[in-house]
């Protein structure tokens, strides 16, 4: 076991990761909202071929197998490529939306552990390749990730913001806000647009399989609060933000111990914490 | 409530909607709707009451339709007046939004996109929670709502809207005698001051009492015409 590296390596992780944890948590409460939460699954492991390719590619070209555009652009498509499969495969007749979320998971994941392993076959040093995009690492975090992560969280926040009240109300009754012609088809490109883009931050530090339970499980903690979705909105992203660097500390502390699994525990003990909140016993009458 | 276009708030002719063409649900329908009435559009299970509803709003797939107008023109030139409730239902009440909340998204087509709520939009949405007796509740999470208190939110919402055509699913579906009460009262003060109102209803013994006129569809129109004398078609 190394030394853990404290000092200038330990603040980058730190910030990167608290600032990813806080964009995770704002735009997951909006998928949660809008229930597309096994949608931001399927985007978190269908990113893995994508990355792998891009992967192969630089390396083929001459860019290095860890181009982080290259990577950041090949997780992206492979993510919306899933995405965009989910609502083809459940209008086949017998298949229905959570049979097609779990098909189109299991394709882009599986695609993307072959390609992982054929990769880990031909590598020289394990410094270069991709062991750690399954569960995340914190440990490499750049001062170009924490420059591109804080522009993700600014446009994150300018979107949710100017977005915020079509996303409440196709949320809460698409219908109505359809029959008001509000722009439904584009708000859910918008939101589609921000699941990606959160997803394609967060894999390198909470991994592929896990960068879900970055978005979803902060905003299903938050929902224990009671107030409208701008407030949940804003504890999703303080107990994402808590989680996260929370994460990255135990990760430092215990070396065999993934970031993002150190990250999706943290946020799970505070799921779990608020389930003691009264407001998570007393639900509405049913009509 | 004079705008433009012409008087007649919703007119269809030949009109065939349903999910599957093979399969409409509700085939060859024409009707008019006079302003400043309220129609009751009962019949029985699986008549395609809702699919009726949802057709005439584009948002289940029409088959054929010689003619479908809101106040003369297409609904794309008539959304700021026409107002959709949906059945309760259908809707995710656990979703962290105020009763003042929802009750202002009536206001969000008026305000644009990218423009917030703000004080006048928030007074206008009070004043449509006090019209349905809710002004107490309007900082009331709607998942502590009662069923009845819900549905009385989302007519506040098509008052917020200020809306003159309202389409509305079931309004009187479990709910508790007051709402039936307030919902009904503010119905008939939308007919009053000249709007509209078709509203699907299952319970027979109150259309009477609560609506002017009545349909009873089947499928297809069977009758059409003031409450009693449409009713006294199927035999009550």
């Amino acid at each position: 076991m190394s030394a853990p590296a404290f000092g200038a390596n330990t603040q980058l992780a730190l910030a990167g990761c608290t600032v990813f944890g806080a964009v995770a948590g704002a735009v997951g409460t909006f998928i949660l909202g809008r229930r597309r939460a096994l949608l931001a699954d399927v985007a978190g492991h269908a990113s893995l071929p994508g990355v792998c390719l891009a992967f192969l590619a630089g390396e083929a070209l001459g860019l290095g197998g860890r181009n982080p555009w290259l990577l950041l652009a090949g997780g992206a498509a492979t993510a919306l490529l899933a995405a965009w499969s989910v609502p083809a495969l459940s209008r086949l007749r017998g298949v229905g939306s959570d049979g097609a979320v779990a098909t189109a998971l299991a394709f882009f994941f599986g695609v993307g552990a072959v390609l992982l392993s054929s990769i880990q076959s031909h590598e020289s040093g394990a410094q270069g390749g991709l062991r750690t995009i399954i569960f995340g690492s914190a440990a490499a975090t750049s001062r170009a990730d924490l420059v591109a992560l804080t522009a993700l969280a600014a446009v994150a926040a300018a979107t949710l913001a100017l977005f915020f009240k079509e996303l409440a109300a196709i949320s809460f009754d698409e219908p109505h806000a359809r029959v008001l012609g509000l722009p439904v088809r584009a708000i859910d490109l918008v939101l589609l647009a921000l699941l990606i883009a959160t997803v394609v931050a967060g894999m390198q530090v909470a991994g592929v399989v896990l960068v879900v339970a970055m978005m979803i499980t902060p905003a299903a903690a938050a929902r224990g609060f009671r107030g409208s979705i701008g407030r949940i909105a804003a504890i999703a992203a303080a107990i994402g933000a808590g989680s996260a660097a929370a994460g990255v500390l135990l990760s430092l502390r215990f070396e065999s111990f993934p970031t993002g699994s150190a990250m999706t525990l943290s946020a799970t003990a505070c799921f779990l914490g608020s389930l003691l909140l009264p407001q998570r016993r007393r639900r509405g009458v049913p009509s | 409530m004079s705008r433009s276009g012409s008087s007649v708030p919703l007119e269809l002719r030949g009109f065939t909607a349903g999910y599957a063409a093979s399969d409409p649900k509700v085939v060859d329908i024409s009707l008019v709707l006079r302003p400043g009435t309220t129609t009751a559009l009962v019949g029985p299970n699986g008549a395609g009451k809702s699919t009726l509803l949802k057709g005439i709003l584009g948002l289940t797939p029409v088959h054929a339709a010689d003619r479908v107008r809101f106040f003369g023109g297409p609904l794309e030139r008539a959304r700021d007046r026409v107002a959709y409730l949906p059945q309760r239902s259908e809707l995710d009440w656990d979703f962290p939004a105020s009763a003042l909340d929802i009750a202002a998204m009536g206001l969000y087509r008026r305000l644009g996109l990218f423009r917030r709520v703000g004080r006048a939009a928030r007074i206008e949405a009070r004043d449509a929670l006090v019209q349905v007796g809710l002004g107490d509740l309007a900082a009331r999470p709607v998942a502590e709502l009662s069923g009845g208190q819900r549905q009385r939110v989302l007519v506040a919402r098509a008052l917020a809207q200020r809306a003159d055509l309202l389409l509305l699913d079931e309004p009187f579906a479990n709910v508790d005698e007051a709402t039936e009460r307030a919902i009904a009262g503010v119905l008939r003060d939308i007919a009053a001051r000249g709007g509209t109102v078709l509203a699907v209803h299952h319970d027979l013994s109150t259309v009477r009492e609560e609506f002017d006129d009545a349909i009873l569809l089947d499928r297809t129109i069977r009758a059409h015409g003031p409450a009693g004398a449409t009713l006294a078609e199927t035999g009550r």
